[in-house]
């Protein structure tokens, strides 16, 4: 008796331990990004000067704050966004193929960027200034937006979520947006094109304090509504009807779920391009170790998502070193074999 | 301190599937509620939960079901849906701690155990819901949703069970100790209203009986009294003869003489 009054508990409790060992490695894999680079500075002793409050030299400086900091700090948020994006984005849609990549999510986010990068110009002077270098990730989190509800509406059906019209609707969704996209592109002038050209490359490469400042208060705002989502999404995995019968209120998880998803899919696109594979190979490997319980979950996506996204980050910088691989090939080389493997040994183990 | 449903109307589009209907159910019965295909008893069961709109009005406890709040229902009744899907690959005890998540009774996690142990899973916490059979997973559903509304009268008055036919996937031996399971809410001062398809299990356990035909109540009473020759022929649309035995020599099985094992 006693052994069945500790078991039924131990998903969850090894869940929640899971938190401490995640932030643990990702401290270590943030310090090791930091020492890895291209340039033949050696970062680790600037750390240590760092630790133990000496100056550094200025070529030091340079390297640490301007460039591998915002970096560092980009690839967190980016990584965290992604996953988390991936597992509220899973839980909606009761289905744990649903991917913001996959179904048309973050093409209607680029559509936003794109169409914010093009017609910036013609926004009204008030738009840009309150927006400021905000525009882009805040075009690009409504696109997401509209792009959620739209493919929520058309895929839900008296509160059943259909698998095949979800990914149908999604691969249309995406080339939809993809259409338009290559409209506003073929619209754009030189200037512009050379930043859809950067924008577009889907890497971590353009990192800077500007794009963190962009990106990080939308995906910080998403990372807190993600974590108030972990009861409401765990009713939802019993269908719409019945997480209303043990209590939720099903539209606010709902409206507050697809925010959530049009944040972190928009910002995250806003700066680094499309990134692969984080949002689906993240939660499916948390789920196979310790189990389907939103709660803690989605903070372990957070952690792991982050925590891939950077080591995925130096691996493209050091793989092809002084030259860097697009951080999206990376994870698309990792996540999609991962991604198959997952599928066939679940497909038994999921309403499909 | 009753369900009571006044003068209820659901379309759907343009058809109309109950009209201007009135039922009453009272704690401490289990209420059957029968009738052919379309009648419109799962409609009814949905009206009753507020899964559906309609016109008219429906209260539970006094609380009109139209414009109380999710958790302030889910604290006065449970629902078992006719079919469940379940998305993700949880244990079985996690689907029942599911049903502890809000009410009165959050948070008491050694319930979700006592709940499958009453509906005869008790070894199953660790199993994957998706690898039960059938009947396994509507039981914990079950427990689910006994986890949910765990006693049937609590000082602010009775607790609900509703179940939309909760025994059509059950062999005749589960059959019956879902039933007995139901019955005993309601002899312990809960109310339970279930819509039934099979009329013997029906006579077996129900207080009281809700006749359905064409989205209309056609009876309502003590099974005696509303499970009768002409009631049931023209509610199910064929000549239906009770309390009749066939007299070829083919077998028929009724619940009514079954007796449980002393195993399970």
């Amino acid at each position: 008796m006693a052994l069945a009054d500790h078991l039924p508990q131990s998903r969850v409790a090894r869940a929640r331990i899971l938190h401490g060992w995640l932030a643990l490695a990702l401290i270590l894999v943030s310090l090791f990004s930091l020492t890895v680079g291209a340039t033949e500075v050696s970062l680790g002793p600037a750390l240590w000067k760092l630790a133990t409050g000496e100056a550094l030299t200025r070529m030091e400086a340079i390297v640490l704050w301007d460039i591998r900091m915002p970096r560092l700090i980009l690839g967190l948020l980016v990584g965290s966004a992604l996953a988390v994006g991936g597992a509220v984005m899973q839980g909606l849609f009761r289905n744990p193929l649903a991917d913001p990549g996959l179904v048309g999510v973050s093409a209607g986010a680029g559509l936003g960027a794109i169409t914010a990068i093009v017609l910036a110009g013609l926004a009204p002077l008030w738009l840009s200034r309150i927006a400021g270098d905000q525009l882009v990730p805040i075009a690009a989190f409504f696109g997401g937006w509209a792009s959620t509800i739209l493919l929520y509406r058309v895929s839900t059906r008296r509160g059943r979520t259909s698998v095949a019209t979800m990914l149908l609707a999604g691969i249309a969704l995406g080339a939809l947006a993809g259409a338009l996209s290559g409209i506003l592109v073929y619209m754009s002038d030189d200037r512009q094109l050379r930043d859809l050209t950067f924008w577009g490359l889907g890497s971590l490469g353009g990192a800077s304090w500007a794009k963190v400042v962009a990106a990080g208060p939308i995906i910080a705002l998403a990372l807190i509504a993600a974590c108030t989502l972990g009861r409401g999404l765990n009713g939802l995995a019993l269908g719409e009807a019945t997480a209303a019968h043990i209590g939720l209120n099903v539209q606010r998880v709902k409206g507050l779920a697809i925010l959530t998803v049009a944040a972190a899919t928009g910002a995250a696109v806003a700066v680094s391009g499309a990134i692969g594979f984080i949002g689906i190979v993240v939660p499916h490997l948390l789920r196979l170790g310790t189990g389907p319980d939103h709660r803690p979950l989605l903070i372990n996506a957070a952690l792991l998502g982050a925590l891939l996204l950077v080591l995925a980050d130096v691996i493209a910088r050091v793989i092809i070193a002084p030259a860097e691989l697009p951080i999206g090939i990376v994870t698309a080389v990792l996540g999609a074999p991962v991604f198959l493997w997952i599928l066939l040994r679940q497909r038994g183990m999921v309403d499909l | 301190m009753t369900l009571a449903v006044r003068n209820i109307t659901v379309r759907y589009g343009p058809k109309t599937v109950i009209e201007d209907l009135n039922a009453d159910a009272v704690p401490g019965a289990l209420t059957a509620i029968v009738g052919p295909n379309g009648s419109g008893k799962s409609t009814l069961i949905k009206a009753i939960c507020g899964d559906l709109p309609y016109t008219g009005q429906i209260t539970l406890n006094g609380t009109d079901v139209a414009t109380a709040q999710p958790w302030e229902l889910a604290g006065l009744r449970g629902v078992l849906p006719q079919a469940s899907t379940l998305a993700f690959p949880f244990h079985a005890i996690e689907v029942v701690r599911i049903g502890l998540t809000s009410g009165p009774d959050a948070e008491h996690h050694h319930r979700a155990e006592a709940a499958l142990a009453r509906v005869g899973l008790a070894g199953y916490a660790n199993r994957y819901y998706q690898e039960l059979s059938g009947g396994e997973q509507q039981r914990v559903q079950l427990a689910r949703v006994l986890a949910q509304v765990w006693s049937p009268g609590t000082a602010d008055g009775p607790r609900w069970l509703m179940l939309d036919e909760p025994v059509s996937s059950l062999d005749i031996a589960h059959q019956l100790q879902v039933m007995t399971i139901a019955r005993n809410f309601a002899r312990a001062g809960g109310g339970v209203i279930a819509v039934m398809h099979d009329l013997n299990l029906t006579a077996l356990f129900a207080d009281h009986v809700l006749v359905m035909a064409e989205g209309q109540l056609l009876a309502s009473g003590h099974p005696a009294e509303v499970m009768t020759d002409d009631v049931l022929s023209r509610a199910y649309g064929c000549t239906l003869r009770v309390n009749t035995a066939p007299t070829d020599t083919i077998p028929y099985i009724l619940p009514h003489c079954a007796a449980p094992h002393a195993a399970e």
